[in-house]
């Protein structure tokens, strides 16, 4: 059997995390191709339900990124998201959801060695979980039974 | 009783409001919201250990909102939430006068919103020590057996949404379960469909629930969803000193941020 390939889908902001990874790009630093980066206009616009979505649809880890505090485009949209994650990490620990496959950071336009960390790292810990099948059956054979 | 409905009679004799909200004897020993427009109608009022209903949801509907004063009586709960809904804009100081009854049944009479705070505070939590034994029960169990606990819990689920119409707080005019481009939630009451559902309804309550249970004695198949409103209002107001239906003047804790919230958890 082949190697466990996680699938990781990663929501970010458009000015600071998805520079960020365009860096990393233009700096030729080799990092995980496990990631699938979706942008967003910034970390508030980040609804927790996409997340949800994201595992129901195969991921089996997920990363949250967007601007430093005080470095958000719309000045104050990381701060909103910053307490929504709290809250939704409480309520999805609450109800068993794997929380360890959540990855929040901040990587600014000028970390692109942050971000290709941040994706080997997450790369990582989830290969070491393995694929997130209470969620996967939950949204697929569950359905049908 | 008497002492309710004779301020109930003068309301509507002096007409300083053109409706109350109240109850009247329904069948057998129930009882049943109802509306009284005019005095003599206030002999049907009754209220008796049997009246624990929000009945601050009908302040949002037509019946409601096309009076232009109207009183309601309210115990904690139903004061909760009206400070609740005047923090969110939802109804004037000037539209409404409070009959404040406390969870005893003793009518406090008239109450102001700043009296209304007052009388919410002095008045016990609606979270109550079996809840939070409930709620600790959850919290100790390992990840698997608590994801596998809430799929069973929610699996009678029949998505009737009862818990959301019974829930004075749930007063948008579409709900995002009615959302089908994109379809958030999954119309058909399977297990997936009725996690999702569960997580979306508690996180749009998240720091705005007042714990009045209305949500769990509506069920039909008696699911304990309002612990999951109520572990998360424990949450707030630990992290965020943050408490819902305890002022008229309030931004809910997610609607908020400070520049010193955790970031522990954050790369
Ligand atoms: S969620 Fe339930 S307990 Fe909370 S305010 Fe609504 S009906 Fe009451
Ligand atoms: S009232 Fe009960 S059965 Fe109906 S939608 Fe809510 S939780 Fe499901």
């Amino acid at each position: 059997m082949s190697e466990f390939e996680p699938k990781i889908v990663a929501f970010v902001c458009n000015w600071c995390t998805y520079a960020g990874a365009d860096l990393t790009g233009t700096s030729r630093i080799k990092y995980s191709a496990n990631v699938r980066i979706v942008r967003f206009p910034c970390t508030g616009r980040i609804d927790y339900m996409l997340l949800t979505k994201a595992f129901a649809s195969g991921a089996d880890g997920i990363i949250v990124s967007g601007c430093h505090p005080n470095d958000c485009h719309y000045t104050s949209g990381n701060f909103y998201a910053r307490r929504r994650w709290m809250v939704f990490k409480k309520i999805c620990d609450f109800m068993g959801i794997d929380t360890r496959r959540i990855v929040f950071s901040w990587v600014s336009a000028a970390e692109g060695g942050k971000w290709a960390e941040i994706v080997n790292s997450t790369n990582e810990e989830i290969k070491k979980l393995g694929p997130y099948e209470s969620y996967h059956k939950l949204s697929t054979q569950d359905i049908l039974a | 009783m008497e002492e309710i409905k004779k301020i109930a009679k003068e309301l509507l004799a002096e007409n300083k409001v053109q409706l109350i909200v109240g109850f009247e004897k329904g069948s057998a020993n129930k009882v049943r919201p109802a509306f009284f427009t005019k005095p003599e109608e206030i002999d049907q009022l009754i209220y008796n250990e049997y009246c624990i209903h929000n009945i601050a949801l009908y302040l949002k509907k037509d019946i409601c909102q096309k009076a232009n004063n109207l009183a309601i009586i309210a115990n904690p709960n139903v004061v909760r939430s009206i400070l609740q809904l005047a923090s969110e804009n939802q109804i004037a100081e000037e539209k409404i006068k409070i009959i404040g009854i406390s969870f005893e049944g003793k009518c406090v009479g008239l109450l102001d919103f700043k009296a209304a705070e007052e009388f919410s505070k002095t008045q016990p939590k609606g979270i109550k020590p079996e809840d939070k034994a409930l709620i600790e029960k959850i919290q100790a169990m390992p990840l698997e057996e608590r994801f596998n606990y809430w799929v069973e819990a929610f699996s009678p689920c029949i998505k009737c949404y009862a818990c959301r119409a019974s829930c004075p707080m749930c007063y948008c005019g579409k709900c995002n379960v009615e959302t089908n481009n994109p379809q958030w939630i999954p119309v058909a009451p399977h297990k997936y469909g009725n996690l999702e559902w569960h997580m979306m309804r508690a996180m749009h309550l998240a720091g705005r629930c007042i714990n009045c249970g209305e949500c769990n004695r509506s069920c039909p198949v008696n699911i304990p969803l309002n612990i999951l409103s109520y572990m998360l209002s424990d949450f707030i107001l630990d992290e965020f000193d943050s408490e819902a239906g305890m002022n008229a003047v309030f931004t809910p804790a997610l609607s908020v941020y400070t520049s010193v919230d955790k970031e522990n958890f954050i790369k």
